[in-house]
């Protein structure tokens, strides 16, 4: 059987509009994730100002436009790859990922492949039907995990399906409905096996590389595990403990550190957590899924904020709409518009390095971004972070 | 008496009580394998009832692995979506006839997504009819006439105190409550000018965001508040009233009690089985558990046995069960079941008209019996599937080998206390080209050989019946 890497590379479709073209000639600069530099030693003092709603991308349409995104990565190329499950265009089923450019008043295009990657798969058979989480590297290939038929994909930004890894199994090492996945600083793949109860850190090439991890409901146990991300900061290993409503912080050999956030569906609480994310202050984000909103955390897991969703209908939302007149006035006669600003059962959340801050809401169609703001304090400017602060007033 | 004679009837009454709670499980659950049907029959037939109808002794079932193993439709979107929950839930849950009154009460007040469009609706009814399946029929009924996917599937939005529309009121009388030829015109309106202002909110369209839910609203400006007359009885009635007034109609008791005899008990209706029926109904106050206990323990239940046609939805569920498939929230392929039921005729949440399918022989054309047959063929011939492994195992024991008819009978107790002709099981036997004793060893051949002989068994006639 020829496998899919030794196929010939695929001509990518790109659709851009004259439009698009003239507006966006080229792709912004702000997905692009930093260098990664070694391990810091210590987390900022922040000066917070919260948190403010800067765009929602996709959004359901009759052609493009999401259906069910999961996630999204950061290009080194400067745009944003979305993994959106189910095409909306008639075009193809399966999987693929939506190229999308993030600018204030929010337009995207897409990289169509001619084909999902995996078509035949990797079986030779059947498609990939379940890729969900996914990286980038900053060679410009995106990774992704097959959590039915166990197995990475890599393909690269312009569309190529560059190969397979990944043995199915119970074993450590071994892919059992792999998910969540990230980049560690030498852009090593840590690997959520969520079947095997288990995080996994992996060579991008799939050598295994050690991990930990078993079922259960103590302390440094987990329970069917979603998200994973490692803290920029000291290189810790954070996972969304999905069925324990937690997080957990963990060494790289497996020790637990530090749970995060309580079972729950009050402030701070977690109801099935799916992604988690870390940005370079320490702040730790997660999908809290079962309760459709995002949660986030400092990195002494003390509750920050919540996302509950802010969305407005962008431009290509509203033209959709505007070529209905039914629908039209069908939202003429709605109370409470509120309701489809909300996240609706959100699987991922993601930050770049320019503090934004990217949701998956799943549920939606669509990637809600917000902007963090903030300022990080010179140490000079404040004393040392402490574990517990005294309450003061002035 | 002598010891072998005393211990040959013991196994035979056991076997018996095995078959009796085969049969209830059939029609009350969705059917058990006899490894199952044996932990049941430790108990009395009586008390097997008593759980089955009084599920809320069960914890429910755990469905959170279900959202997370297909979080591709967290959009809420498909009501093919909607029917493959529905049948997780009917192959797993600890609690299977709230299941299958859910079907049973699906397919006397069809609605279809082809006309609602929306399935946080289709769903929510599919909850509604869940939940309140085994309580009372007023209150289904109440619930039922401020349900949003029936409301807009017959009309009721377009039904004001200005401009009557009869569309509800008149499939209220008639198909899901009395029955025809036993109201008149008149009371069709009366009924429906009692509903004017029960209606639902403006939700939002597909697009851009998806379907969201729908909620009932009672405007009482659009209520008309003259007074009505409706079967014999004048007043200023609203919906509820009407209801309650449906209810003390002997003609309701009869229409309900036969629909639920050949739900459960047989495609030919008997005259004197059926008026039992409705009396327990009356008494009961249309207590539907009430009612259903009375049934199972009835001697007429229990004697009639394979009587009916299996459903597909029943068919499909029954066979994975046998196969042992689908047991969890991550195998691959669940949604393809409810894509299965509907090539057989019964496409879950999208019924055909307002009077839902015909059941019986109807379900058995030539189309369909293919699609059955395949289906259970496929699913039992695999020698891996969990159930036919299990199977294999508990016949072969610890012996060697067994006679070719014993392993057929074995196969079909195995199956759930199964039963065929003798000429069927020699037909299997003589197509399988069993010869003599089949050896137990290796086990890997003699499971396939016992997939053979399921598979063989799965396209008997006697097996689309139950």
């Amino acid at each position: 059987m020829t496998g899919v890497a030794d196929r010939p590379a695929r001509k990518v479709e790109r659709m851009r509009t004259t439009k698009a073209k003239a507006l966006w000639p080229a792709p912004l600069s702000a997905a692009i994730p930093a260098p990664r530099a070694p391990y810091q030693d210590r987390y900022p003092t922040l000066f917070r100002r919260g948190h403010q709603f800067e765009i929602a991308l996709g959004q359901r349409l009759a052609l493009g436009g999401f259906k069910g995104p999961t996630d999204v990565a950061f290009g080194p190329d400067g745009w944003l790859y979305v993994m959106n499950r189910y095409p909306n265009d008639g075009h193809l089923a399966g999987v693929r990922w939506v190229q999308v450019n993030v600018k204030d008043d929010g337009f995207e295009f897409e990289v169509v492949p001619k084909d999902p990657p995996g078509k035949p798969g990797a079986t030779g058979h059947e498609w990939l039907g379940s890729l969900q989480m996914t990286v980038c590297d900053s060679q410009g290939v995106l990774y992704s995990a097959d959590e039915h038929r166990h197995t990475v994909v890599r393909c690269s930004i312009r569309g190529e399906t560059l190969g397979y890894w990944g043995h199915p199994g119970d074993k450590p090492g071994q892919l059992n409905g792999p998910t969540g996945m990230c980049l560690d600083a030498d852009e090593s793949l840590w690997i959520v096996n969520t079947l095997n109860h288990r995080v996994d850190h992996y060579t991008r090439e799939g050598e295994w590389l050690g991990g930990f991890g078993q079922q259960g409901t103590g302390p440094g146990e987990l329970n069917f595990p979603w998200g994973v991300a490692i803290d920029p900061i000291n290189g810790t290993v954070v996972v969304a403990d999905w069925r324990n409503d937690l997080v957990k912080r963990f060494s790289r050999d497996g020790k637990l550190l530090q749970v995060i956030g309580r079972p729950g569906h009050g402030e701070g609480e977690l109801h099935r957590p799916a992604g988690v994310a870390e940005d370079n202050h320490g702040d730790i984000y997660v999908a809290d899924r079962g309760n459709n909103r995002v949660l986030s955390f400092n990195y002494r897991g003390m509750f920050i904020e919540s996302f509950i969703g802010d969305a407005v209908i962008n431009d290509r939302g509203m033209q959709k709409v505007l070529t209905n007149l039914d629908m039209v006035r069908m939202r003429d006669n709605i109370e409470n518009l509120d309701r489809e600003k909300r996240l609706k059962a959100p699987v991922s959340v993601r930050v770049d390095n320019k503090g934004r801050v990217y949701i998956a809401d799943t549920g939606r169609y669509r990637v809600q971004v917000y902007r963090k703001m903030c300022k990080a304090l010179r140490p000079d400017e404040v004393d040392p972070p402490t574990l517990h602060v005294d309450p003061v007033l002035t | 008496m002598t010891a072998p004679i005393r211990e040959r009837r013991a196994r035979r009454a056991a076997a018996d009580d095995v078959a009796l709670i085969g049969h209830l499980m059939r029609r009350a659950a969705f059917g058990a394998r006899a490894e199952h049907l044996e932990q049941l029959a430790r108990k009395s037939y009586g008390a097997v009832v008593d759980d089955l109808v009084n599920p809320e002794r069960f914890p429910p079932l755990e469905e959170d692995l279900l959202e997370r193993f297909h979080s591709d439709q967290s959009d809420d979107e498909s009501t093919g979506w909607t029917a493959t929950r529905w049948s997780f839930q009917m192959i797993n849950s600890p609690r299977p006839l709230e299941f299958k009154m859910a079907l049973f009460w699906h397919g006397l007040f069809a609605t279809a997504v082809s006309k609602v469009t929306n399935n946080p609706m289709m769903r929510n009814q599919y909850q509604m009819l869940r939940e309140n399946g085994l309580s009372d029929f007023r209150t289904i009924l109440q619930r039922l006439a401020r349900d949003p996917a029936m409301l807009y599937w017959l009309d009721q939005q377009q039904n004001h105190a200005a401009a009557v529309n009869e569309n509800w009121g008149r499939e209220l009388l008639e198909l899901f409550s009395m029955g025809r030829g036993n109201y008149t015109e008149d009371d069709v309106k009366a009924a429906a000018r009692a509903f004017t202002g029960w209606t639902l909110d403006q939700t939002f369209p597909r697009y851009p965001s998806g379907y969201y839910d729908v909620r009932f609203v009672y405007r009482p400006e659009d209520h008309d508040e003259t007074p009505k007359t409706f079967l014999g009885r004048t007043g200023n009635f609203n919906g509820d009233d009407i209801i309650d007034i449906i209810l003390e109609q002997p003609a309701t008791a009869h229409y309900l009690a036969l629909h639920l005899y050949k739900f459960f008990v047989s495609d030919e209706p008997n005259r004197d089985e059926v008026e039992a029926l409705a009396q327990t109904l009356t008494e009961s106050r249309f207590d539907i558990r009430v009612t259903l206990k009375a049934m199972f323990l009835s001697e007429y239940f229990r004697q009639a046995r394979f009587k009916r046609v299996r459903s597909p939805a029943e068919h499909v569920i029954a066979t994975v069960r046998i196969a042992g498939r689908y047991t969890n929230a991550w195998e691959h392929g669940i949604d393809g079941l409810e894509d299965a039921i509907g090539r057989m005729g019964q496409q879950l949440l999208n019924p055909p008209t307002v009077e839902g399918w015909h059941p019986g022989r109807e379900w058995i054309d030539s189309a369909y019996l293919i699609e059955r047959v395949n289906f259970a063929a496929d699913m039992l011939g695999d020698p891996s599937a969990p159930g036919v492994v299990a199977i294999s195992r508990r016949i072969a024991g610890g012996r060697s080998g067994i006679e070719a008819l014993a392993l057929v009978d074995a196969v079909l107790y195995e199956m759930g206390a199964l039963m065929l002709s003798p000429a069927a099981k020699q037909a299997i036997i003589e197509n399988l080209e069993l010869v003599g004793e089949v050896a137990c060893n290796p086990p890997e051949v003699f499971a396939n050989t016992v997939a053979r002989v399921c598979r063989t068994i799965s396209t008997a006639r006697e097996f689309q019946l139950e």
